[in-house]
């Protein structure tokens, strides 16, 4: 059985923790639980050729008060990205992590999660920053831990990516 | 299980469990664990058995590893994971690779009343940044709605006063008979048409005003001149409606050369509101007179007049826009019920304050200030 091991990073209060909680038990929760540290989740995926255990470390949110510790991320093999529409500066939490982590552990899949599409009203971030993410080559997903919108195809592309490096 | 005598003393009384590794990849346990750590962790207690309780340590163990290698004394800390025990509670750990006297040591310690203070405060350093983010974009949202609101009264105000202006203009020359005599009824029709488009055009300019100054949209041209210049000019404009309602209009002559540095246009405008608005409300053989001194910076101007006072639960409303004092009945609807709010708004956007005072059947006094110009020319 495969096992790969993937991070959710991300600023804080994106919603990490809430697209976690949507993938692998199905719930929602309006209030805010901060993550300290990490969480460690599991869940298997039936793919075409097999299934897949996904490890989910659910990692704190970045700040000043508790910066991303960049070793978290050690036999990693890919991590979702999350910003939250709402606030534009969350997407430049989302590219200068993806650099730092880059700068750490090279290149691995990754997947972008713009997050809270329920509040698309609300959204910050404007579509020609968000066709410029994706000219960059960006695999960009809009989700809603609220909803389940893209909350499973965010995984499940994250995961074809793994195992097309596998093949 | 081995333990060694040496640590057992200091690390029974931590919550810790203190784990050295041996050459062929098992732990060993250097001290008597706490009560949590058995249950959790199957014997033998190698790489396996421990991620299988703390997948976390999956990453931890190659870097303790490392660790171990490459430093001659000193620790690594992993940082902290957080574990479910049960549906509703949580538990926080941390490990740390230690190397001190050529030996090695993995300790997996739990986290207790330190680690909930650092959560509870970042709970709430996080949770107050997002919500105030949430204020900030509801806020913006209603900018973004005030400003629309007031680009559409703008564009509005345009599109009226174009046919407005030719009502006027026509009207006009009807009363006139320029366009041949008419008979006398149809005269005053003409000269009713004529008024009432008057009105309508003020109440368009106040309202371009208004919006404008809501949008943040007014430019101000200040400049230094006297209070007595602009103050005859307005009497004069303002000696009909005195005349008409038997009100005497006074200055003190003290005041007339106090500089003014502001809008000529603006200023002109603010008295001519307050003064008209004076003249209204003051019965026959009554005053309003006008008095200032300087104040730091400031001009402070007073129009006070001897009429019949405002009650004080409508002080509060008096500038608001729209809003008109109850008259009695049958006296003609004058004014567009905006002259206060913009006199107040144009003083605040030269940076004063406008205040009133008054009291029931001892007269009102209307007091603003302006900058002087003595002081802070170069602030507007
Ligand atoms: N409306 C809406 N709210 C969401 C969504 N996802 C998360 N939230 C809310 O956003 C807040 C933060 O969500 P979390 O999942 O705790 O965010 P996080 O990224 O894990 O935050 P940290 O652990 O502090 O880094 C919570 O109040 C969630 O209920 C979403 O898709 N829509
Ligand atoms: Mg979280």
């Amino acid at each position: 059985m495969i096992q790969k091991k993937i991070c959710m990073v991300g600023a804080y209060g994106v919603g990490k923790t809430s697209l976690v909680k949507r993938f692998v038990e199905s719930i929602f929760d309006e209030r805010y639980h901060t993550t300290v540290g990490v969480k460690i989740d599991k869940k298997r995926l039936q793919m075409e050729d097999g299934e897949l255990t996904l490890v989910l470390w659910d990692l704190a949110g970045d700040d000043e008060l508790e910066p991303l510790r960049l070793s978290y991320l050690r036999g990693a093999s890919g991590y979702i990205l999350v910003a939250d529409g709402c606030r534009e500066s969350t997407l430049d939490i989302a590219g200068d992590l993806h650099s730092r982590i880059a700068g750490v552990h090279g290149a691995l899949p990754f997947v972008l999660a713009v997050n809270k599409m329920d509040l698309e009203a609300e959204w910050r971030i404007s579509e020609d920053r968000l066709a410029r993410v994706t000219a960059l080559g960006w695999p960009l997903i809009r989700t809603s831990a609220k909803t389940g919108a893209g909350v499973d195809q965010t995984f499940s592309t994250l995961a074809s990516l793994l195992l097309q490096d596998l093949k | 299980m081995t333990c060694d005598p040496g640590v057992i003393g200091i690390f029974s009384t931590l919550d810790i469990a203190v784990l050295k590794p041996t050459a062929h990849g098992v732990f060993t346990v250097a001290a008597p664990p706490p009560h949590w750590f058995l249950p959790l962790v199957a014997d033998p207690i190698g790489d396996d058995s421990l991620v299988s309780a703390f997948p976390f340590l999956d990453s931890f163990l190659p870097n303790a590893r490392d660790f171990w290698a490459r430093v001659e004394a000193g620790s690594l800390r992993s940082g902290t994971w957080v574990q479910r025990d049960s549906p509703d509670s949580e538990s926080a750990f941390e490990a740390t690779a230690l190397r001190a006297l050529s030996e090695n040591y993995l300790l997996i310690a739990m986290l207790g009343e330190e680690f909930q203070q650092r959560r509870s405060a970042l709970q709430s350093a996080r949770s107050r940044g997002l919500e105030k983010e949430a204020l900030e974009r509801r806020n913006r949202e209603m900018e973004r709605i005030t400003g629309m609101t007031s680009d559409f009264l703008a564009t509005m105000s345009h599109e009226l006063r174009t046919p407005l202006n030719a009502i006027l203009g026509f009207s006009a020359l009807l009363t006139q008979g320029k366009g041949g005599a008419l008979p006398e009824r149809q005269q005053h029709f003409a000269g009713q048409v004529h008024q009432a488009a008057s009105h309508l055009l003020a109440l368009i300019n106040d309202l371009l005003d208004l919006s404008g100054m809501e949008a943040g949209r007014m430019r101000l041209h200040p400049e230094a001149f006297t209070l007595g210049d602009e103050l005859q000019e307005t009497f004069s404009t303002l000696a009909p409606l005195a005349l008409q309602r038997k009100v005497a209009l006074r200055s003190d002559a003290g005041c007339l050369p106090l500089p003014i540095y502001a809008d000529r246009i603006r200023f002109r405008q603010i008295l001519h509101n307050l003064l008209s608005n004076s003249l209204k409300f003051t019965p026959e053989g009554g005053t309003v007179s006008v008095s200032a001194h300087l104040e730091g910076p400031w001009i402070e101007i007073v129009i006070s007049d001897t009429g019949i006072g405002i009650p004080e639960a409508e002080q509060s409303l008096i500038f608001e826009k729209f809003y008109q004092v109850p008259r009695s009945k049958g006296d003609p609807l004058e004014g567009t019920g905006l002259g206060l709010p913009i006199a107040k708004g144009l003083v605040e956007q030269h940076g004063g304050k406008m205040s009133l005072r008054s009291r029931l059947g001892a007269g009102s006094s209307f007091t603003f200030t302006l900058p002087s110009g003595i002081f802070n020319r170069g602030e507007l």
